[in-house]
């Protein structure tokens, strides 16, 4: 291989007719092998001198494939392996394929700087544009908690408005009861039915009653299947310290005792043959300690039950009916359905259904295993990986749960075709198109109810 | 050409990450400053396919969303092209799969796929999962990140293992 400075003829009358200075050119010349046969021209100013023939022979047949040997093809603004920004003029010269590179660096800054400006403003407009959406999207979500919160708190003044509605004036006491009782979440776990609380009132009375001779009614009104949230070992105390006081005063007379669930109150009115008289009206209106009064069990009994009236903010009154007096002792209570979920799941019929976990830490959360356990379901605790995308989509699982700090997998399953439900569940909500690739997103307290509702719809 | 060098060519919208993909790929690096491609960058990586050594001539076009003669010119001889979109930007993705059309006018038989660049940033995308999973439907479709990697060399492998 030749080396030169000066151009060949033919390259430098080429070049004055483009009106450039050969200064600014190299030319390679290959044989029909793409041995490289001579460089000449400007090979440092582009430089080419730290290429080696074979290497420069191998690149120019890999730039040159698909392109004519022949017809004097040009490919302007090319940015070589070795950094230089060529327009390559191609010729033949004799047997030879000349390439004749045309230093471009000097241009290339300015139209850089013009095409870049350009550019950049077109990607500041659309960035303007997404922050806009954002900045809407935001302003629609806070109004759409907002409004939420609205509903719920409309709903619980709703229910508070009708429970207190439902108190009459002598009832008012109940008022902040009721409003502490709203405070309460579904999930307390002290429900009894009516009929249960009916069923534990009967067994105090047969166990107090024992050999007494009273005549003892007990008549309960309400719905045994009616659910109440309270504390069920108070409710006892309380209505076995009523009747004890009762059967202590009136030894031989008839008593009835009658329960009664009227929403938002539990009512025992108890009526008997004798009257409270003033000191005993004392004890239970003040639940002054037995000490204070006369060593009489029956106001011993009553102090007790006014200590736990107090206790229970409960509310008792007295007044004469005929030649009967009645005590009547109300205690405020909500009615709540119990925690439907455990029970729901049971019944879903969500056997067979599959269920993966991609959680961080699947186990940590022994309630939302649990209730999967109840649900029948058929659920797997996977890592969260790469290869979860694979493996969901060649298992295809009815639904696959995610962490929602992972929750670009779920993106990743949806748009590779996971036709399966996807739920991201913790605390980050997901946004745009990840949010968009979900069905859902759930904390793991309402996970379960979701799957109920949704998995028995899914074929 | 020898028996195992293949040109493939990037096309692809402005600022999609056409160079910054090449960048990732053949030199494990990644620049967060846009720096815009005029005329076209020639680059070279060596790999193993199924049929064995390979040289990939990689040829990156300056950013478009349409080819002019001079970008067609570039396209000649291709066997592999890789469109490039910006999953940001949902423009692009049209304009890839326009790019795609045009490009077949030179090069019909060249294996393609459709890279759509910016995964890291999928908080900021416009391209949906479902749209992605429509697109699958018709070509072979990678998300990637030239910032963090992702999907970069699995998307240059998978072309070159196509290529005869």
């Amino acid at each position: 291989m030749s080396t030169s400075d000066a151009l060949p003829a033919r390259l430098s009358r080429y070049l004055d007719q483009l009106q450039i200075s050969p200064t600014k050119a190299a030319a390679l010349c290959f044989n029909a092998e793409w041995v490289l046969q001579r460089r000449c021209g400007a090979c440092a100013q582009l430089q080419l001198e730290a290429l080696d023939d074979a290497l420069l022979g191998d690149l120019f047949r890999a730039i040159w494939t698909g392109y004519s040997r022949t017809r004097g093809e040009q490919l302007p603004m090319m940015t070589l392996p070795n950094g230089a920004v060529v327009d390559v003029h191609q010729m033949a010269l004799g047997d030879q394929v000349a390439f004749l590179l045309i230093d471009r660096r000097s241009e290339l800054a300015e139209r850089q700087a013009l095409q870049q400006a350009e550019q950049e403003a077109h990607l500041e407009v659309h960035a303007q544009r997404r922050r806009q959406r954002e900045t809407r999207a935001e302003l629609s979500r806070v109004q759409s908690a907002l409004q939420a919160a609205e509903r719920r708190n409309t709903a619980l003044l709703t229910w508070l408005e009708w429970s207190t509605r439902l108190l009459g004036p002598e009832q008012s006491w109940a008022a902040p009861v009721l409003r502490r009782a709203a405070g309460l979440e579904v999930g307390v776990p002290r429900f009894r039915s009516f009929g249960e609380l009916c069923e534990e009132f009967r067994l105090e009375l047969a166990r107090q009653r024992g050999s007494r001779r009273q005549n003892v009614r007990l008549l309960f009104e309400g719905h045994p299947a009616q659910t109440v949230a309270c504390d069920p070992a108070s409710l006892r105390h309380l209505f076995a310290l009523a009747l004890a006081q009762s059967l202590e005063r009136n030894a031989h007379g008839d008593i009835d005792i009658s329960v009664a669930l009227n929403l938002p109150l539990l009512q025992l009115r108890i009526g008997d043959e004798l009257p409270l008289l003033a000191r005993e009206r004392l004890c239970l209106w003040d639940g002054l300690s037995p000490e204070r009064g006369d060593d009489g069990r029956s106001e011993r009994l009553l102090a007790l039950l006014g200590m736990e009236l107090k206790r229970l903010q409960a509310r008792a009154t007295w007044r004469s009916v005929g030649s009967r007096g009645e005590l009547t002792i109300s205690l405020a209570c909500i009615d709540t359905d119990p925690n439907q979920i455990t029970q729901s799941l049971k019944n879903a019929g969500l056997r067979g259904r599959t269920v993966w976990l991609a959680l961080t830490d699947p186990k940590a959360d022994p309630v939302l295993n649990a209730q999967l356990d109840a649900s029948g379901a058929q659920w797997t605790a996977l890592a969260l990986q790469a290869a979860l995308v694979d493996t969901a989509l060649r298992d295809a699982p009815d639904c696959v749960v995610i962490d929602s700090r992972h929750a670009k997998l779920a993106f990743e399953l949806r748009s590779r075709g996971y036709r399966g439900l996807l739920v991201s569940l913790g605390p980050l909500l997901p946004t745009g198109v990840v949010a968009g690739a979900l069905d859902s997103h759930c904390d793991s307290s309402e996970l379960c109810a979701w799957l109920v509702r949704n998995l028995q719809r899914t074929p | 050409m020898s028996e195992r060098t293949r040109k493939i060519c990037l096309i692809g919208d402005f600022g999609v990450g056409k160079t910054s993909l090449v960048s990732r790929f053949v030199s494990q690096v990644f620049s967060e400053k846009y720096l815009t491609t005029v005329g076209v960058k020639i680059d070279t990586k060596q790999l193993q396919t199924a049929a064995g050594d390979l040289k990939l001539v990689i040829w990156d076009l300056a950013g478009k969303n349409a080819l002019d003669a001079v970008r067609l010119n570039y396209l000649k001889g291709a066997s592999g092209l890789m469109i490039v979109a910006d999953g940001t930007r949902e423009s692009t993705v049209r304009s890839a799969l326009s790019l795609l059309q045009q490009s077949r006018q030179v090069i019909p038989d060249a294996q393609s796929l459709l890279l759509v660049n910016k995964f890291d940033l999928i908080a900021e995308w416009e391209v949906s999962a479902a749209a992605l999973a429509e697109l699958r439907r018709a070509l072979t479709v990678f998300q990637c990140s030239a910032k963090t990697g992702e999907g970069v060399e699995a998307a240059f492998q998978t072309l070159a293992d196509r290529m005869p």
